[in-house]
Order: structure tokens, then C-alpha cells, then sequence
């Protein structure tokens, strides 16, 4: 076949365009990609992050209702049906705060998502503010608590702040749901040599038959179930308590007796802070395990 | 290489904790009896690992992965989720020493547990440095799949 010059160039011409329409194409999905991929990442990211994120979102407005409610309950003195009104809003935010508190925490640990925030705290200090922040549930059912310390003053101990009020908080609100009304629940704490904290509480309540002492810890076991049950909860908040103490290194005994009450024995260990950790050296024993290992397979 | 870290993210893995990301980071561990699994993705350049206390979860507690079976199983779960197929996996296994005199064999049960686990998904064991009885530090980039290793004297 024979083209004239001018056919040539024409030709040429064209496929200079199509080319060009096809490199704008690719552009054009290169970018999508890119676009999708960034997405994608995001995605990811989100998706680590729901945890902490969700957890804002529901504290946030929660806290809210509940200072709002503390709020009210302190004006509307005079209009004692408000009053009543306000306070059952703020009792029943603090119980979900309390049960949201435990799922959270328990999502955490089975994400493998939780870590120490080891500061020094005032023990004595902490449990007397958790007792005050759980008055208004005493005084339901006419309860007393006694802390029992044998801690030198202003003593603090290294720990994990949050955790161990979440320890509390549990062990303090099983001594509540259980116990009779006009009863005594009594807490002790003491620091021995070896820096162990140990942690009673005891309370006057039903007890706990010793067969069952052994499940009382495993998840969403509650002795009484079903739809009878006199008692609420799901029974996460003791396995909860369970599992940071292991995490933290210590443990929780029971000790029962039916209608005469029960006796929960929490051992915590003081915790390392972050920088004492790393004291691990010893040098001249360093290994490399390469990834040359990795790419010839 | 390990060694000068300009601006790489750094983690500490604490015991019963796992972690895995698709962005480089350099993850610390100190294992005693503890075992870690480092899963590393080589056609993606991505790594996840884990670090469990004790071999088997009795149902006691939160189903955390504190426990062997539960840590293996999640860390590999956490690979797929972040576009990890059974053939780009390779894995690295580190621990398992028995420090502890009284109790029985926890670190030897544990390697077990990352063998029976990596078996089952014929993810092969391309390094390790298992049993003995010292405690080891690793450092492991999740970019390269490089661990850099160091036996240690504290126990854990």
C-alpha cells in the first residue's frame, strides 16, 4: 500500500491522539485509584480507632446529662417531684456510666488494645472519693462503709489509677446490690513489705455457695439468671475486675458463707513506671533475624 | 535497618496486648515464658504480632488475648482484615523460656500453641528463637519483617 505524504501525517496524527486519549484515560483512573486508596486507608484507620472514638461519643453527652441532672437536683429543692425527677436521671446515668465503664474496658483487653497508665496514687484518697461518689446508693438501702487503713498518710502507691478504681467501683457495687439494707460493708486496705497492696471487701450480704465461688468470675455468670433474677447486672463486672488484675499482675480471692456474707481479697502488686521498664540490657548479645530469610520464600 | 530510627513510629507491645498496621513501626516486646508471633506480609511489607502470657484460654476472665489460642487467632484474623492472604504470610517466633522454676513448662506449652497455630494455616516459621532459659527483648520492624533480638537478664 502506498499513502501520500499527507495521508501519512494524518495517520500519524490520529494515533497521536488516540494515544493521547488513552494516557488521559489512565491519568484519569490512576487518580481514581489513588482517591480510593486514600479512602481506603481512612477506612483503616477508622476502623482502629472506633473503639476510643465510640467511647467519646457516648461519654461526652452522657457526662452532660448527668452534671445537668446533679444541677438540677440542686434547684429545684422546692418542688420536691422534680427533685425526685432529676435525681432518678442522674442515678440511672451513673449506673450505665458504671456498666458502659465495664464494657469498654472489656472490649479493650479482648482487642488486645490496653495499656498501663502507670501514675502514683493516693490509695486512701481515691477510695474515700469513690465511697462519696456512690453515696447516693448507700443511702437507698441505708448502708454504711467503713475504710479501715493501716496506710501512712499521703502514702501513694504506683499503680494503674483507672484501672483500680475500676476494680473498686465493681467490688463496691457488688457489695451494694448484695447486701441487706441498714448493713455494714467494710473496706481495708494495707501496703505490706514487698509492696503488694491488699484490698478487702466485706460485706454482710446472701453470700455465695461454695460450688459456685469457682464460675463467679467466668463471663456473664450470674448465680441468680433468668428473667426472675432479684439482682441486676450481667455479671461482666466481677470478670472484668478479674482480668485487669491479672493484667496488672495481681489477683482476687472470695471467701463465702451463705447468709453470712462474702469477703473479696484483691492482691495488687506496685506497677513499674514506663521508664523503669526498660532497665533490660546486656550487651554483646545482639541477634538479627533478617528479612533475607523472609524473601527467599 | 534497625538501628537509626529518623521518623518512625515507635510501640511498645505490653503483655497481652497484639498490634498490627499497614504504616511502618517499630514494636518492642520483652518476652520471659511469653511467646510472640511476628506475622509479616511480604508482598505487602506490612507485620502484626501478638504477645500471650499462657497457652489456652479456660474460660475464665475476658476472652483476651492474653491466651495463646486467642492471641494467634486474633493476630492472624487482624492480617486478613488488613488484606493479608494465607501465602504472603510468613511468621517469626520468639520466647517461650522457662524462668520460672514452679511452674510447669509454660514457655515450652506456649511455643506449642504458636506451632499448632501456624500449622494449621500453613504460615511457615521462616526465623525463631525459642525455649532456654533467658529472657529475650525483640525489636521488630513492620516494614522490613527484620526482628532484632537481645537476650535479657530481667525477668519478666
Amino acid at each position: 500500500m502506498n499513502f501520500t505524504d499527507e495521508e501519512l501525517l494524518q495517520e500519524l496524527v490520529k494515533r497521536f491522539e488516540n494515544s493521547n486519549l488513552l494516557i488521559a484515560e489512565q491519568k484519569n483512573l490512576m487518580s481514581q485509584l489513588e482517591k480510593m486508596n486514600e479512602k481506603l486507608l481512612g477506612s483503616e484507620k477508622v476502623q482502629s480507632m472506633f473503639l476510643s472514638n465510640i467511647r467519646n461519643e457516648i461519654n461526652n453527652p452522657l457526662t452532660s446529662i448527668m452534671g445537668l441532672a446533679n444541677e438540677l437536683m440542686g434547684h429545684l429543692k422546692e418542688d420536691q417531684g422534680f427533685q425526685k425527677k432529676a435525681e432518678l436521671i442522674y442515678n440511672e446515668g451513673f449506673l450505665l456510666e458504671f456498666q458502659l465503664a465495664n464494657i469498654f474496658i472489656a472490649a479493650e483487653m479482648e482487642a488486645g488494645e490496653t495499656t498501663p497508665h502507670i501514675v502514683q496514687v493516693n490509695i486512701e484518697n481515691l477510695i474515700s472519693n469513690t465511697i462519696n461518689s456512690y453515696q447516693h446508693l448507700l443511702d437507698k438501702k441505708k448502708l454504711r462503709v467503713k475504710l479501715e487503713s493501716t496506710l501512712p498518710k499521703n502514702e501513694k502507691f504506683k499503680t494503674d489509677a483507672e484501672k483500680f478504681k475500676t476494680i473498686l467501683c465493681n467490688l463496691l457495687m457488688n457489695a451494694i446490690e448484695f447486701s441487706p439494707s441498714e448493713s455494714n460493708i467494710d473496706i481495708k486496705i494495707s501496703i505490706n513489705a514487698e509492696r503488694i497492696l491488699e484490698l478487702n471487701i466485706i460485706d454482710k450480704g446472701i453470700g455465695i455457695p461454695e460450688e459456685s465461688i469457682e464460675v463467679i468470675f467466668d463471663r456473664f455468670v450470674q448465680l441468680d439468671s433468668g428473667s426472675t433474677k432479684l439482682y441486676m447486672g450481667h455479671g461482666i463486672g466481677l470478670t472484668v475486675v478479674k482480668s485487669i488484675l491479672e493484667f496488672l499482675e495481681g489477683g482476687i480471692e472470695l471467701s463465702s458463707k451463705i447468709n453470712q456474707g462474702s469477703t473479696f481479697t484483691v492482691h495488687l502488686p506496685e506497677s513499674h513506671t514506663s521508664d523503669e521498664m526498660d532497665e533490660f540490657a546486656q550487651d554483646g548479645n545482639e541477634f538479627m533475624f533478617f528479612d533475607e530469610d523472609m524473601e527467599d520464600l | 535497618m534497625i538501628g537509626i530510627t529518623e521518623n518512625i513510629s515507635k510501640h511498645f507491645l505490653y503483655p497481652s496486648n497484639l498490634f498490627a498496621s499497614k504504616e511502618r513501626h517499630y514494636v518492642t516486646t520483652i518476652l520471659g515464658s511469653c511467646v510472640a508471633i511476628c506475622l509479616y506480609n511480604k508482598k505487602y511489607k506490612f507485620g502484626g504480632i501478638n504477645h500471650y502470657m499462657l497457652p489456652l484460654w479456660n474460660g475464665e476472665g475476658l476472652a483476651s488475648p492474653r491466651y495463646g489460642n486467642i492471641a494467634n487467632e486474633k493476630l492472624y484474623e487482624k492480617m486478613k482484615s488488613l488484606g493479608s492472604l494465607n501465602d504472603h504470610l510468613v511468621a517469626k517466633v520468639f520466647g517461650g523460656a522457662n524462668q520460672i522454676k514452679s511452674t510447669i513448662n509454660i514457655g515450652q506449652r506456649n511455643i506449642q500453641v504458636a506451632y499448632d497455630l501456624l500449622e494449621e494455616f500453613k504460615i511457615p516459621i521462616v526465623a525463631q528463637s525459642v525455649g532456654g532459659t533467658i529472657g529475650r527483648k525483640i525489636i521488630y520492624d513492620t516494614y522490613s519483617g527484620t526482628v532484632k533480638m537481645k537476650f535479657v537478664k530481667k525477668e519478666e
